[in-house]
């Protein structure tokens, strides 16, 4: 039983890190926006706001070329 | 004479629909084949096998429902799937102890696989397609892939090679090494055969797939398909509801038939109207069936590709079910000309015993 318990629960262990930590990014990106907009700090605030869309469209774009290349 | 244990997942009957031509051809080359499964999968088999041995052996259930959210839901499940596999594996190496066997074939059960036998993995899913937000998690699914194609000696794609004839597109496209080292493409395998008969029927609707999908898509049917011109078969594919058939129209609607019924139905009909199941997509193309409106289950990924796939290659037509328009959506699918010409499933599994399994069993 050994040959898959052990390797899938390393790999599942391995998978909800990453995936608490892209959570734990979005969590504190929200925050430092709403803080940025509560304090009145719109250059911050819009600055943010910028790269949260510049990850985006980077992140679509990416998803598109592996399919392109067809990785995925 | 050897000897095969054949194990197909019951998640839905197309697993089973396709290793019916792999026993026959196992049988008929005089090997004895153990059928092991539960469910409805089994019990196709032991319908069409009388004769032959079975065992009941669960495997698990399908880890998450049709719709959206679809992705998060399925990680959630990993665990439990794991736990099942595991044990899957566990119960394999208590059946293989109790008798001896010179080879197993698995359709798609992940644990299905021994070190003692030589072990066949019987998939037309080398890779899996999510939607493109989901990108990361496509690309991780193709070490985890690996990993599982590992186990098995060789793995039977029931598709053709990559190129214009291939059915899964990329779904059957192998990635890795592991994969390219151990991959046979089969061709279409088909446990429904032509038969004699006059096209007599000038629709077929084959509604099916997870609740609660397939109550909405009957209603969305029912509820028109007495503007088409002609007469048709809808079946409802409800065996837990009403037994009696009923009439609308020139339609006749009936909850469930057995897949014999089923198979002479498709035989008959003119236009089909189905879901976009692998199998069911394999009946098509050894039926030589010309027009076909797909209509994927939402949410279900694998479906929502095939039909997108057919549709850019320009065989059959495809709707998504929120957006079906029945009138015309089947007056479209006279635009598409249906698959091109292959070769069908006897040949298939004859080039697939003398090539393959005759290796391991002569």
């Amino acid at each position: 039983m050994d040959e898959l318990i052990l390797p899938g629960t390393v790999s599942l262990i391995i998978l909800y890190a990453g995936i608490a930590l892209v959570m734990y990014g979005i969590l504190r990106v929200l925050i430092w926006v709403i803080e940025a907009a509560l304090f009145g700090n719109y250059l911050i605030f819009c600055g943010i706001l910028t790269g949260i869309a510049g990850i985006v469209i980077a992140y679509i774009l990416i998803g598109l070329w592996l399919r392109r290349i067809e990785i995925i | 004479m050897a000897h095969v244990l054949v194990s197909p997942l019951n998640w839905g009957l197309g697993h089973a629909m396709r290793d019916i031509p792999v026993i026959r051809t196992l049988h008929a080359h005089g090997h004895e084949v153990t059928i092991a499964a539960c469910g409805n999968a089994l019990a196709v088999l032991r319908q069409e096998f009388p004769d032959a041995p079975t065992i009941e052996y669960p495997d698990y259930p399908v880890p998450f429902s049709s719709g959206h959210l679809f992705v998060p839901r399925f990680c959630a499940c990993l665990p439990f799937m794991l736990k099942a596999v595991a044990r899957e594996h566990a119960t394999l190496d208590a059946i293989l102890a109790k008798d001896h066997y010179d080879l197993v074939i698995s359709d798609n059960r992940l644990g299905v696989f021994s070190s003692q036998v030589p072990s066949i993995f019987i998939s037309h899913q080398l890779h899996y397609h999510l939607p493109l937000l989901y990108w990361p998690a496509e690309i991780l699914a193709i070490p985890a892939n690996m990993f599982l194609h590992e186990q098995y000696n060789r793995i039977i794609v029931p598709d053709n090679p990559p190129g214009p004839l291939s059915l899964a597109g990329k779904l059957s496209r192998p990635q890795t090494d592991v994969a390219r080292d151990r991959v046979f493409f089969s061709g279409i395998l088909s446990g429904t055969s032509q038969m004699a008969c006059t096209q007599d029927l000038d629709y077929l609707v084959i509604i099916s797939g997870p609740e609660p999908q397939r109550t909405i898509l009957e209603k969305i049917i029912l509820a028109r398909i007495g503007e088409l011109n002609g007469s048709g078969v809808v079946l409802l594919g409800n065996p837990q509801g009403s037994k009696a058939a009923f009439r609308r129209g020139d339609w006749t609607c009936i909850p469930y038939v057995p897949t014999e019924v089923k198979a002479e139905l498709m035989n008959r009909a003119k236009c089909v109207i189905c879901r976009s199941g692998y199998t069911t997509l394999m009946e098509l193309a050894e039926l030589g069936k010309t027009r076909a409106l797909l209509i994927p289950t939402p949410g279900q990924t694998e479906q929502e590709y095939l039909s997108w796939y057919y549709r850019e290659k320009g065989w059959f037509h495809s709707e998504a079910q929120d957006k079906l328009d029945l009138i015309d959506d089947v007056a479209a699918t006279r635009n598409y000309p249906g698959f091109p010409a292959m070769s069908k499933t006897a040949e298939n599994t004859h080039q697939l015993y003398e090539e393959l399994l005759a290796g391991y069993l002569e």
